[in-house]
């Protein structure tokens, strides 16, 4: 892992948002040049130093505010198309055209990062990481035992809200119209009970539910829309639905199972552009069956749950008022607990950086 | 009471008197619910099982998410995230998955009438201090030729109605040309309107007499065989509204309903009815119509460029002839006050 040791302040235009490791773009977008980003409410660039590693820094060179996104990348180094400042993977500046001194100031500001699953991953909250980012090994070592696709979806919700949406299990019954009867949702203690998603989280930044519900039988020729959003809901291959979700304060990770076999898994992350645009990207994978075509029509009802869930959880999350509500009642049990952690995650990311304020000018 | 953060813009920001204002035309509320931007708020109209308009806060009581995506079932509004159910009280009366609850999710309301062809809302509390004034004119539309006029500015709504009692700038912007300069009598006694309709409570009441002597008419009109001498405009209403009558040499020319839609801070909408009698001779009525509309349209133009373009100046430079515009700010003022405390015990989501 490539990590900024002594990097100064980073930007942080956003209030709510919680420490986290975030997406900051697909590692396909990033190439030779450097590229400008927006995200934590600030504006960052990306680019790719030595040995192809990917660098994320405060956008505006420190000497006359130039963007650094419109440089070049020489040596490893991004170079102000300005005055031609270098300034290397780690924020420090290399070399200043004119001049041998190079003042202590003249350094950006860098972001933690790592490249994984296909994504260039940033770590927000100032100074080093306070967990690992989490694995996913059905894009890891059992990549092999999944087909699957990338999604990606813009909204003008908080992350919060979009994190908190596995974690509202009743809006599945509502929104999406899902009939689960009886059902069961837990908050899970032990993020080894999670242990299907992949390795366990750390505890501090756990966060895991498990919904576990059967469906009704529906006949196909009494009402035949419920009977294709529950068909298709359990793949056509049993009546008990369950999903086991768990995740850090910016992402999460997704397996379920239909009548007690493994059918899909879905890693969910998110890129906070500002406070209220947030994209989620992700990968649903289903388990490939031994059969291509049952393979293929699991793949295809995942698409189409992923799709069209999200086609409904979308208005809502664009037009939600973030400070709004407040009336809460029983089965929003789980909703608040995951706030008050997701709320200690925002207060961590508002302390002061670790181990950076020595190198304030 | 958590939601106390609903909806809301501080009101102070907007200045507004408490009264009834034009929410929205009818018609743009049907069977689904309609954002509605209001007083600064995120709001929602809808209408209920009889037919009968809603306006409440837009945002669900329980997570915030907005009831315009939502559906009306039964008669309730139903949010569409977890299907929760509100009244046209603002009462949740269903919370799937949660019965039994010993307290109730609510939604304040907005007073609200259904009258000529708009949705008015109440702003200061939950309670009107007034009935909505009538309009006896717009009752009987088959005796006018009528058409609605709409115009959006960035001027305050205060701004809006002040201009009628601002006479002078009928001279200066308008260019209002006549033997003897325009003058303004502040009337008294809310019956003196009488001619604008039923009376209306005197503390919710401003009105005026504007008069010119000696009008010049412009050639090509009098050609048309339009002599006139005097020119007077009865002007009444309340904070939020007024009723209009002009009249040349005594005889009543048109009448006019002005709304104001007070949308947010800056952005101010005029709407409302203009109509001109009908005589019986229509090509006459016609040409009057089209007069006034082609005057209408000229005058509100330059309204707007100066709206468009004005700041408020907090300490005006005092002139005699603004004696009228600074009795209406008092007037306005009052208001404001009203609607700032009865707003402040207002909760726009709560718990009972």
């Amino acid at each position: 892992m490539h990590r900024s040791d002594e990097g100064a302040a980073a930007p942080n235009g956003m209030s709510g948002l919680a420490a986290s490791w975030y997406v900051a773009m697909p590692s396909a977008r990033l190439r030779r040049r450097p590229v400008p980003v927006r995200l934590f409410g600030a504006d960052l660039v990306a680019w790719r130093g030595m040995a192809g590693r990917a660098v994320v820094a405060a956008r505006y060179c420190p000497h006359q505010g130039a963007s650094l996104a419109i440089g070049a990348v020489v040596d490893g180094c991004l170079r102000c198309p300005f005055h031609g400042w270098r300034f290397e993977p780690s924020g420090e500046c290399a070399h200043i055209p004119g001049t041998d001194r190079i003042p202590s100031t003249a350094r950006l500001a860098t972001y933690p990062v790592q490249e994984r699953y296909g994504y260039v991953w940033v770590w927000f909250g100032g100074g080093q990481p306070l967990f690992d980012l989490p694995d996913f090994p059905a894009l890891g070592e059992h990549r092999h035992r999944y087909a699957g696709f990338r999604y990606t979806d813009v909204t003008a919700g908080t992350a919060r809200q979009l994190i908190e949406n596995a974690v509202d299990y009743f809006h599945f019954l509502t929104l999406h119209g899902l009939q689960l009867d009886p059902l069961e949702f837990r908050v899970l203690d032990d993020p080894a009970e999670a242990g299907d998603n992949g390795t366990p989280i750390d505890a501090d930044a756990f966060f895991g539910a498990w919904l576990d519900g059967t469906v009704p039988s529906y006949r196909w020729w009494r009402s035949p829309a419920r009977w294709l959003l529950h068909t298709a809901a359990t793949y056509g291959s049993g009546r008990r639905f369950q999903l086991l979700v768990d995740g850090w304060p910016g992402g999460q990770r997704f397996t379920g199972y239909i009548d007690g076999r493994e059918v899909y898994k879905v890693l969910l992350a998110l890129v906070p552009t500002d406070e209220r645009r947030t994209t989620q990207v992700g990968w649903a994978l289903v388990r490939r069956t031994g059969r291509p075509w049952r393979t293929l029509l699991n793949l295809l009802l995942l698409y189409g749950q992923s799709r069209g869930g999200t086609w409904q959880d979308i208005p809502i999350y664009d037009t939600t008022e973030a400070t709004g509500g407040g009336f809460h009642v029983p089965y929003d049990r789980g909703v608040l607990k995951f706030r008050r952690q997701y709320q200690h995650w925002v207060e961590r990311a508002a302390q002061p950086a670790r181990g950076t304020a020595e190198v304030q000018s | 009471m958590t939601g106390a953060r609903h909806g809301t813009t501080v009101a102070g920001d907007l200045d507004l008197a408490a009264g009834w204002y034009i929410a929205a035309r009818a018609d743009t509320v049907r069977r689904r619910p309609v954002p509605l931007d209001l007083f600064g708020r995120q709001l929602v109209a809808w209408r209920d099982g009889t037919g009968r308009a809603v306006l409440m806060p837009r945002h669900c009581a329980h997570l915030g998410a907005s009831l315009a995506l939502g559906k009306v079932v039964d008669g309730c509004l139903r949010c569409p995230f977890h299907h929760w159910r509100y009244d046209a009280t603002g009462t949740c009366v269903d919370i799937p998955g949660a019965t039994g609850l010993t307290r109730t999710a609510r939604l304040r309301t907005y007073p609200l009438r259904e009258r000529h062809g708009y949705l008015w809302a109440w702003y200061g509390g939950p309670r009107p201090a007034y009935e909505l004034p009538e309009v006896p004119a717009l009752d009987t539309p088959e005796r006018y030729l009528t058409y609605r006029f709409r115009h959006s500015t960035p001027a305050s709504p205060r701004r809006v109605l002040e201009n009628a009692f601002d006479f002078y700038h009928f001279m200066t912007l308008h260019q209002v040309r006549s033997r003897e300069p325009v003058e303004l009598d502040l009337l008294d006694d809310p019956s003196e309107a009488a001619d604008n309709g039923p009376p209306i409570p005197a503390e919710a009441w401003i009105g005026a007499r504007l008069r010119s002597r000696g009008l010049h008419v412009p050639a090509p009109i009098r050609a048309l065989g339009l002599r006139t001498d005097t020119f007077s405009l009865l002007v009444d209403g309340w904070p939020g509204g007024q009723r209009l009558t002009f009249y040349l040499d005594g005889r009543m020319v048109a009448k006019e309903l002005l709304g104001v839609t007070p949308v947010a801070a800056g952005r101010t909408v005029m709407q409302g009815w203009t109509l001109v009698p009908r005589s019986g001779f229509l090509p006459r009525d016609l040409t009057l119509l089209l007069m006034y509309r082609a005057q209408h349209w000229q005058g509100t133009r330059e309204d707007l460029a100066v709206y468009r373009h004005a700041a408020d100046v907090d300490t005006p430079v005092p002139v005699r002839y603004d004696r009228s515009v600074l009795r209406f700010r008092r007037f306005w003022a009052g208001w404001v006050d009203r609607a700032e405390a009865t707003e402040a015990a207002t909760a726009p989501a709560g718990a009972a």
